[in-house]
């Protein structure tokens, strides 16, 4: 073996090699112990027909620009997740299904210096990815809840707030919060607390959609925003929570609660910035409060 | 303020300036064809100036505010050096609707993909009109990874130390209109002065093919 075809069986990326046709003329080692085809299986084959599911733009429109213009393309592991579909074993397979990876698809010029075939360069990413996670996930997750929590809210209304602004579609919240909560708390105790601030984010979780984002926003407060929804449709999405919470009972031992929310509701209409929506739900919030507890209102200033 | 005699002589300039327009007018043409969306190109104006009057020409004639968008991208060859795209700070997110992903490809919430996006538009951007150019020089080019960076100043800390202050950077402002939307971008190749030579070699050689 020559030493250039050492180094590619040796080297711990995955290299195929393909020409203009997608037909695959390379794939070395670290394909085959991934993917458990050798280069013989496939040699000859087009990629397409070895994995059906290259055949999507991002790939299709790299080995365009390389044949095109030379140039070497890089697609990144956050934005297309994989190019090759290997399944993951062990531990990274609860965070992934498949591997992560980024890949280069870089040109192979022939004595005329043409653009002939693409090297494909496989990169496995996956403990860069599940590190990634798991920092989001320290950085924006609430710890008791599981829901978002406060910086990740602020950093989802600014974008949500931004997107509303360039496409005009409307943007509704409901900030709510427990009533009588300390009462709750004082006596039954914190960790039953704990208990019933979970229960309300499991039960308000199953009466959103996938796209809608529940955030804690700070002790018994939650903030929901709620994207493509004007006041009508917020305030029917707030009963809706608001039914749902006082229909529920949590038990511990032998002890059995039930606890009310009351709600402030905004939609973007009429507000110049993100502030002024959370300030109007704010404001609907405390109205509920004032106007007796279990109830959704808007802002009456 | 701009030093072009030191770089290049009138005849020279006029035909870089000509390849450009050439080189840009394919590009576009293959560019829509690739990203599957119209892509209009202006045709670009061409001016060299010293390394360390760039800041200041971007700054003044381009009136890119302090904060900017930039790809960039070295090139090696015998007339190799390094692309800056520049796009204003805040396109990043047009990129991104205009730029579909694989129907399967869903991001995740706070993926922080405007980088990747950046990078990867800007890597096809910056292929299309490197390489038409050069291949028009024919002086082959090869490519390393591109690198972006969001909200950065365009300005004197950013190539501190990078650069010689003989390097020679030859500006091609250009507009992109991609898809209906106006997306205006610069185009800076910063070339060192060993590669000035081989430009020049490279453009007497196409004259000489046309006597």
């Amino acid at each position: 073996m020559n030493k250039c075809a050492q180094i590619l069986e040796s080297i711990n990326i995955g290299i195929v090699i393909i020409d203009k046709d997608f037909c695959i003329t390379e794939w070395n080692n670290w394909m085959t112990v991934y993917s458990n085809k050798t280069c013989e299986d496939v040699r000859g084959k087009s990629i397409f027909d070895v994995y059906p599911e290259l055949d999507k733009k991002s790939f299709s429109r790299g080995c365009k620009a390389v044949f095109t213009f030379g140039n070497l393309v890089f697609l990144s592991s956050t934005l297309h997740k994989y190019l090759f579909p290997f399944k993951i074993q062990g531990s990274n397979s609860t965070f992934f299904t498949h591997m992560q990876q980024s890949c280069y698809l870089i040109p192979i010029r022939n004595d005329d210096d043409e653009v002939d075939h693409v090297m494909i360069n496989v990169h496995d990413e996956t403990e860069n990815a599940v590190l990634d996670k798991q920092l989001k996930e320290l950085t924006y997750i609430d710890g008791l809840t599981r829901a978002y929590n406060r910086r990740a809210f602020e950093r989802r209304l600014q974008e949500e707030f931004a997107r509303h602004k360039r496409t005009g579609i409307p943007l509704g919240i409901i900030m709510f919060d427990l009533d009588f909560f300390k009462i709750v708390n004082d006596t039954y105790g914190h960790q039953f607390g704990d208990k019933v601030l979970q229960n309300v984010v499991s039960a308000c979780s199953d009466c959103l959609r996938t796209e809608d984002f529940l955030a804690r926003y700070g002790g018994e407060e939650f903030v929901c925003l709620l994207t493509d929804q004007n006041i009508d449709q917020t305030r029917l999405v707030a009963e809706r929570l608001r039914e749902r919470i006082e229909q529920m009972t949590i038990e511990e031992g032998a002890s059995s609660v039930s606890v009310t929310i009351s709600a402030g509701i905004a939609d973007s209409a009429n507000c110049d910035n993100r502030v002024t929506l959370l300030k109007m739900a704010d404001e609907g919030l405390y109205a509920a409060k004032r106007k007796g507890r279990n109830r959704v209102e808007e802002s009456d200033k | 303020m701009s030093n072009k005699s030191s770089f290049f002589t009138e005849d020279e300039t006029d035909a870089l300036q000509e390849l450009m327009n050439i080189a840009f007018g394919k590009a576009a043409a293959e560019l829509a064809e690739i990203i599957d969306i119209s892509v209009v190109l202006s045709f670009p104006k061409l001016e060299t100036v010293k390394i360390q009057e760039l800041p200041d020409f971007i700054s003044g004639d381009l009136s890119i505010n302090t904060k900017c968008n930039i790809v960039e991208q070295t090139y090696k060859g015998e007339a190799g050096g390094v692309a800056f795209l520049i796009f204003p700070f805040g396109s990043e997110s047009d990129f991104l609707s205009l730029f579909h992903l694989d129907e399967e490809d869903e991001l995740e919430l706070f993926a922080d993909a405007d980088r990747e996006i950046l990078a990867e538009v800007g890597n096809i951007l910056i292929g299309a009109c490197v390489s038409k150019l050069f291949d028009l020089l024919k002086s082959p080019v090869i490519y390393t990874p591109p690198h972006a960076i969001i909200g950065q100043e365009f300005g004197d800390k950013f190539f501190k130390g990078r650069f010689s202050g003989d390097d020679c950077a030859i500006i091609l402002k250009t507009s992109f209109f991609l898809s209906e939307k106006s997306v205006e971008g610069f185009l800076f190749l910063v070339n060192n002065q060993s590669s000035v030579g081989p430009i020049k070699h490279a453009l007497a050689k196409l004259f000489e093919s046309y006597e």
